[in-house]
């Protein structure tokens, strides 16, 4: 097994809300991301999973334990790492067209090479020749695609995608979850991916991390070993599909149900 | 808009031709329309000074608020210290100020513009530093992840986004510094419509001081119409950004 990309040694975030209330949201969650290697952290609703993608990419400085980026402490954000989030309106910039939006992720390369960079990053999505729109001009499917693009024009090692597809419709989520698994078996960065949809899950990944309830830890891993490349229209319909969900699943309701006899 | 000015025009006309007010205290519609046309020059160039007297008061207020507004919006400590300042100076009526400011600066379009300034102000520092102090959280954080200085994200992130909000805060001021430049004028007697409609008073030239008062009416309505065609055109992503949060 090569060296991990990304790894999070006993890392455990407690967050204090404004009134003074502590919440331990994660505790003693390990996990380590190969070059490469797509993996799915699932979990019951509160399980802290954005809480731990924040901590994943730098944003939030774990309270305890570790994380660690091609070998190095990670103490804020970096390039390198890049994040996609689920509201795609909120982290597009309205005031600027998608091409500029992302131009902003190669700002300082050339303007040659970046408006070349942009054109390719805006093809791989299918929003070629959309460079001048604006955000609200476009649907939410091609507003996340854009933010992909946008995640993805600095060629970054690990793509982070918050519950990426939450807010689209059934349709254009399974179209989104093509052009992520196309991308990604395209290109060469690894990625980590927080949802809520087992079914997605199970889908993009080679493996899937099921969290306990609050104060989480990963209390399950399960290999995908379905084939690659992989189709809504026949991968769903395998055999292997319905048991790994069905695997899943049962983990996450273990872990929810967990929650409930604790009643927080 | 038409329509409204059509029936006020009306009701004027009506009240003056009945003889329902004293002819001595309003001009007929006819009258002051007359007035207009015979003192076009000297009301064109009336109006101009008070334009002027207007730009260059908004224009320090419009640098001073924002400069200042985004200083205390991005810091929560700033914010809190100058929440007092704001309510100890912002009921300050200008007028009462006049005498300070004549001290001061003398009678002149100097006085008239650092009264307006001061006034002008408050609308433009307070939105401004709450537009840069609601920033959306994700729009900062996706700034992060995008690795900005804190030039980029001042320019490229806190700024437009806090924009559609000074540009609220700018519609205010617009017509704010109207009312006190030709208040000032009215007052202080320095020049502009405010003085044209105070001499023509003492003059007891009626028709000429409602011209006064037309020809004030309508540099308000164009500078306020003016302003917000400006706005929409400039923040075209302005009511998209309230939908998304």
């Amino acid at each position: 097994m090569p060296e991990a990309v990304l790894q999070m040694s006993h890392v455990g975030v407690t967050l204090s809300g404004q009134d003074g209330s502590v919440v331990e949201v994660s505790r003693d969650v390990s996990l380590a991301l190969a070059p490469r290697e797509f993996v799915s952290i699932v979990g019951p609703s509160g399980a802290g999973k954005t809480t731990l993608l924040r901590a994943a990419s730098g944003l939030r400085r774990p309270t305890t334990g570790e994380v660690s980026f091609d070998g190095e402490p990670l103490t804020d954000v970096r390039a390198g790492i890049s994040v996609v989030f689920q509201e795609y309106n909120k982290s597009l910039f309205p005031w600027m067209s998608i091409g500029k939006n992302v131009a902003m992720a190669a700002r300082h390369l050339p303007a040659a090479e970046r408006a070349s960079r942009v054109a390719d990053a805006l093809r791989l999505v299918a929003l070629e020749g959309m460079g001048s729109r604006y955000p609200w001009e476009l649907s939410g499917g091609m507003q996340q695609r854009a933010a992909l693009a946008r995640a993805l024009v600095s060629g970054p090692r690990v793509l982070m995608l918050d519950e990426p597809f939450a807010s689209v419709d059934a349709l254009t989520r399974g179209l989104l979850e093509d052009v992520v698994a196309d991308l990604w078996e395209r290109s060469s960065f690894a990625a980590l991916l927080v949802t809520h949809d087992v079914g997605e899950a199970v889908y993009l990944s080679d493996r899937v991390l099921v969290l306990s309830a609050r104060p989480s830890r990963i209390m399950a891993e399960v290999t995908i070993d379905l084939p690659r490349p992989r189709r809504q229209t026949h991968t769903r319909r395998l055999q292997r599909f319905v048991e790994l969900e069905a695997e899943v699943l049962e983990f996450v309701y273990k872990a929810g149900r967990g929650s409930a006899g604790q009643g927080s | 808009m038409a329509g409204g000015v059509a029936v006020s025009i009306g009701i004027w006309e009506l009240v003056s031709a009945t003889g329902l007010a004293n002819a001595q205290a309003l001009a007929s519609v006819s009258a002051t329309a007359a007035a207009i046309g015979e003192h076009a020059g000297s009301l064109a160039s009336a109006a101009g000074q008070t334009i002027e007297a207007w730009a260059a008061g908004l224009a320090i207020a419009t640098a001073g608020g924002v400069s200042l507004g985004t200083l205390a919006g991005r810091s929560a400590v700033a914010e809190a210290s100058t929440e007092t300042l704001v309510r100890m100076m912002r009921p300050l009526p200008s007028l009462a100020l006049i005498p300070i400011a004549i001290l001061v600066a003398g009678l002149g379009l100097k006085m008239t513009a650092g009264l307006v300034a001061f006034t002008s102000f408050w609308p433009i520092f307070i939105n401004t530093r709450y537009g840069v102090h609601q920033v959306g959280r994700l729009f900062l954080e996706t700034a992060r992840t995008l690795q900005m200085g804190r030039a980029t994200l001042l320019g490229r992130v806190v700024l437009p986004a806090a924009a559609p909000l000074v540009a609220s805060g700018l519609q205010v001021a617009v017509s704010l510094a109207l009312v006190v430049t030709v208040s000032v004028e009215l007052v202080g007697g320095t020049g502009g419509i405010g003085t044209y409609v105070l001499d023509a008073q003492q003059g007891n030239a009626v028709a000429d001081m409602y011209a006064g008062i037309v020809v004030g009416g309508f540099v308000g309505w164009a500078l306020n119409r003016g302003f917000a065609e400006l706005a929409r055109r400039v923040l075209p992503w302005a009511n998209r950004l309230e939908a998304a949060s």
